[in-house]
């Protein structure tokens, strides 16, 4: 199972992390079932220089700046295999 | 036009915090002439030919926000404090609501169709073929397309079984729906033409160089936020949607910037609606004009003045949202100052013609406030709009066809006799083919009765100015339509 977590901070949800809500009906039946996503409060990493956000945690692993909704797809991906 | 994010927003909104953050923490005076080499110091990657001009796009972009405008500074030796200072002692903002970087204009070629090295110059030539005009032959074994005849109708690129055919946009011209940018003819430079521009903001959208910016007041709305002034927020019903949270956890965050009070724009939005409805009444019902339009999307109001003229006269009198919800806060208190705070450019325009409103923001522009004061919205407790309640009707005005359905809603209420049927035309987004079509239904007997234009595609949450996907936008704003009602009596 693939756990993804998306920060719904006022700054990742203000650069481009809004656009990351869709990321549910962008998978498919079958790739739904693989993964988990949670959107969490502000996980604090622009504050704690560990990038730019808006950040992503696929399991456990950090991306930042991810302002595209089908990068974050294949990301995913790329993960399930 | 570009998506919604991209790295010239993210730019912008990155810069625009910072410049926020630095001014709030008493810094900005001292630090802003090091933004631009912070943002690219020496060996860093550029974005262009060097990090030089790298630095000059930023230094100007920085100018664009704090709402100089650009084409009017001949003096390049002016460092940014000396444009800090003068943003900081204006009393008012101005006109024209854009301006163009030109050190960031890519001085894109002229738009056209263009043959590439895939072209296998093939005996069947579709192209040659399908040229309707005759413009193109194949010499030395690849095709040529004649510029001076090419209509630009597409067919040779569509035909091409290689796909050597492409269309080559100016981005700009290409989405300027009433074609008021046009090239400099020494320079190469983009220019607008504001005879024609409407304001829609979609160049400022499109330009993959962030070459178009609207002029900013978010130093003149933060210098007042800090001075402690009695700065009251009207914020539009796109706003639903924009932030995360609730939407009356946004409200804290504005009161928490600074903001003494929260309109909401969706109460003026019932009473355009409701006054829209009286109108028609009066002057549809009676027969004595054909048709009535919307006139709460300023650049839509602007392209009947400057590109459909004939139109004009059905465009309804009653005031917009905004100067409702503004003339009330006004009436309310006197000495305050307005910000109205949406999705929108063309907003900066009307608002800058009407002295309810004295500061435009963008819901982006609102965001890096919110960046730089380092609120966490969803954190917030809820609190409630100082205004009346609006309905369903209001909320749901920044959706296509939100207001065709207010103004329904109102004139079935006033006019309980159902003698008037509402039949409404929807033109959803402003573009070169629907602006064709305005022009033509003036001469044609139409079957509708009220004309509803919204310059952005999907209604004002397709804004130049919004944070979230129409789409979500749209979804949330029609949950909160219908939550929490009450019908107050609309007595302002």
């Amino acid at each position: 199972m693939l756990e993804v977590k998306i920060c719904t901070g006022t700054a990742c949800y203000v650069m481009g992390g809004s656009d990351l809500f869709f990321i549910e009906e962008k998978l498919s039946d079958e790739e739904r079932k693989k993964v988990k996503v949670e959107f969490v409060p502000c996980l604090g990493y622009c504050k704690s220089g560990k990038g730019k956000p808006p950040f992503v945690l696929v399991n456990g692993k950090v991306y930042e700046k991810v302002i595209d909704i089908d990068v974050l797809i294949e990301i995913l991906r790329e993960n399930m295999e | 036009m570009l998506a919604l994010n991209n790295k010239v927003n993210y730019l912008k909104k990155s810069l625009a915090a910072e410049l926020l953050k630095l001014f709030f923490d008493d810094e900005l005076h001292e630090k802003i002439n090091m933004i631009p080499i912070e943002r690219v110091p020496k060996f860093s990657q550029p974005i262009d030919c060097c990090i030089f001009k790298d630095r000059a796009m930023i230094r100007n972009k920085i100018m664009a926000l704090l709402g100089i405008n650009i084409e009017e500074e001949e003096d390049e030796t002016k460092d940014l404090s000396f444009f800090l200072e003068k943003a900081l002692n204006r009393k008012s903002v101005d006109c024209p609501v854009l301006t163009v970087i030109d050190i960031a204009c890519h001085s894109c070629e002229k738009e056209e169709y263009y043959v590439t090295d895939l072209c296998q110059g093939c005996s069947a030539r579709p192209c040659e073929s399908n040229c309707p005009i005759g413009a193109i032959k194949v010499i030395n074994g690849r095709a040529v397309i004649d510029q001076t005849k090419c209509v630009k109708c597409g067919r040779c690129k569509d035909m091409c079984p290689y796909n050597a055919i492409v269309y080559k946009p100016v981005p700009c011209e290409s989405n300027c729906p009433v074609d008021a940018i046009s090239r400099d003819p020494d320079t190469g430079k983009a220019k607008i033409d504001y005879d024609k521009c409407i304001y829609c903001g979609k160049c400022t959208k499109s330009c993959p160089f962030g070459a178009i910016m609207d002029r900013s007041q978010i130093i003149d709305v933060a210098k007042n936020l800090k001075n402690g002034k009695n700065v009251i927020a009207l914020v539009a019903p796109s706003i639903v949607g924009q932030f995360p949270g609730t939407i009356l956890q946004t409200l804290s965050a504005l009161k928490k910037i600074g903001f003494s009070k929260v309109y909401e724009v969706a109460y003026g939005a019932d009473l355009t609606a409701k006054n829209e409805a009286e109108e028609l009444i009066e002057k549809v019902g009676s027969g004595n004009q054909s048709m009535l339009c919307n006139s709460c999307c300023p650049a839509w109001v602007e392209t009947a003045k400057k590109h459909v003229p004939e139109l004009l006269k059905f465009v309804s009198n009653t005031p917009t949202p905004m100067a409702f919800t503004a003339r009330m806060a006004k009436k309310d208190e006197p000495s305050s100052i307005t910000v109205f705070i949406g999705p929108c450019i063309s907003k900066k325009f009307e608002a800058i013609h009407n002295s309810d409103v004295d500061y435009v923001l963008t819901f982006e522009e609102l965001g890096a406030f919110f960046m730089a004061n380092g609120i966490e919205i969803s954190e917030l407790p809820e609190n409630e709009f100082d205004s009346p309640f609006s309905t369903t009707a209001g909320r749901k005005f920044p959706i296509s066809g939100g207001v065709t359905e207010a103004v329904e809603y109102y004139v079935n209420e006033i006019n309980n006799d159902n003698s008037l049927k509402v039949r409404a035309l929807k033109v959803d987004g402003l573009n070169k083919k629907n602006i064709s079509m305005l022009k033509r239904i003036v001469k044609n007997e139409n079957n509708f009765n009220f004309l509803e234009v919204m310059a952005c595609e999907n209604g004002c949450v397709g804004g130049p100015g919004v944070i979230s996907n129409p789409k979500l936008t749209r979804e949330k704003i029609k949950t909160y339509s219908t939550s929490k009602l009450k019908n107050e009596e609309m007595n302002y």
